[in-house]
């Protein structure tokens, strides 16, 4: 692209300033510069993605060395100081503690699913229920865990039971399912909390020693 | 070429004044324990430890042994990673 002359005479009163000003067919020429600006321009010739790579790779190099050596060092003091062999016994205890790797059994090996599969009878409900479960089901049968709805539970139960009940108790229970706020209601979760707010049960179960504590904070 | 020796001398420069130059020392250091490089070093260390005499082993003994061995176990991962931040400071502070 051929410019004017005109053009020219104002490039080259802008470019004085600059750290660099070409003319036509002519190799650029640096301009004086302060010693910042030559840092920054040199450090701006990374641009050239090759000798970026080439630098980056050197400093690389530089920190991997730089590690190895503080290895050395690191082991070398180690030795000298007679501690690099501590965590090594003999051989035997080193067979002895080796970690397990089986299918069923802990790193030390033990059976840590043993209580998985057995089963336990429900002191309450006379049913078989798996020791896992077994505690969340103790909570629903007795009526007193957190989540048990007791008031339904109860029902079920003086339901099941009809022929030993009075009828003033099936009164009052009926007012329990009417109003949680009557007084009927409120003297028998008095009474009840009272009775039961916190029940421990001791059991065997398969010739394991079972402790359940199942409490309704207040 | 003594202009890319100039730059190079440059670069180090920066990246020790800024302090990136410590702290990607600190970033190997702890990828290379991450991923098992040192304990294989330190394996690898016994041996020549073995071979040499516990009593008469030198730092240069150790170095000659581990040195190239160190710097080819070194994971791609991990010098991946340091390149991508080395690269990403001299972008930041090159121009």
């Amino acid at each position: 692209m051929r410019l004017s002359s005109n053009h020219w005479a104002q490039t080259r009163v802008k470019a004085k300033n600059t750290t660099v000003h070409t003319k036509p067919n002519k190799r650029p020429v640096q301009a004086r510069v302060t010693l910042g600006e030559t840092r920054s321009h040199m450090l701006s010739g990374l641009i050239n993605t090759r000798r970026l790579r080439r630098c980056t790779q050197d400093i690389l190099s530089d920190l991997v060395e730089d590690a190895c050596l503080g290895l050395c060092f690191e082991v070398h003091r180690a030795v000298k100081q007679g501690y690099f062999f501590l965590d090594d016994t003999d051989q035997e205890s080193m067979r002895d503690f080796e970690i397990v790797d089986q299918p069923g059994l802990d790193v030390f090996g033990q059976v840590y699913n043993q209580w998985k599969n057995k089963e336990c009878v429900c002191p309450n409900c006379s049913r078989s229920i798996a020791a896992s479960r077994f505690a969340p089901h103790l909570e629903k049968c007795l009526g007193m865990g957190r989540n048990s709805s007791r008031i339904a539970n109860r029902r079920i139960v003086t339901g099941n039971n009809t022929n030993n009940k009075s009828e003033s108790d099936q009164e009052d229970n009926d007012d329990v399912n009417d109003n949680d706020w009557s007084y009927g209601a409120e003297k028998k979760a008095k009474k009840r909390k009272s009775d039961k707010n916190f029940s421990c049960m001791t059991f065997t179960c398969n010739g394991v020693l079972l402790h359940c504590c199942i409490g309704a904070f207040p | 070429m003594s202009k890319e020796s100039r730059m190079k001398a440059t670069v180090n420069q920066k990246l020790t004044e800024m302090g990136e130059r410590e702290r990607l020392k600190e970033l190997l250091r702890a990828k290379l324990t991450e991923c098992g490089w040192k304990d294989q070093m330190k394996a690898h260390c016994k041996e020549v430890i073995k071979e040499k005499g516990l009593e008469h082993v030198t730092v240069e003994d150790l170095v000659v042994e581990i040195t190239p061995k160190g710097r080819a176990l070194v994971p791609d991962s991990v010098k991946k990673e340091l390149l991508h931040r080395i690269r990403a400071f001299l972008a930041q502070h090159a121009t």
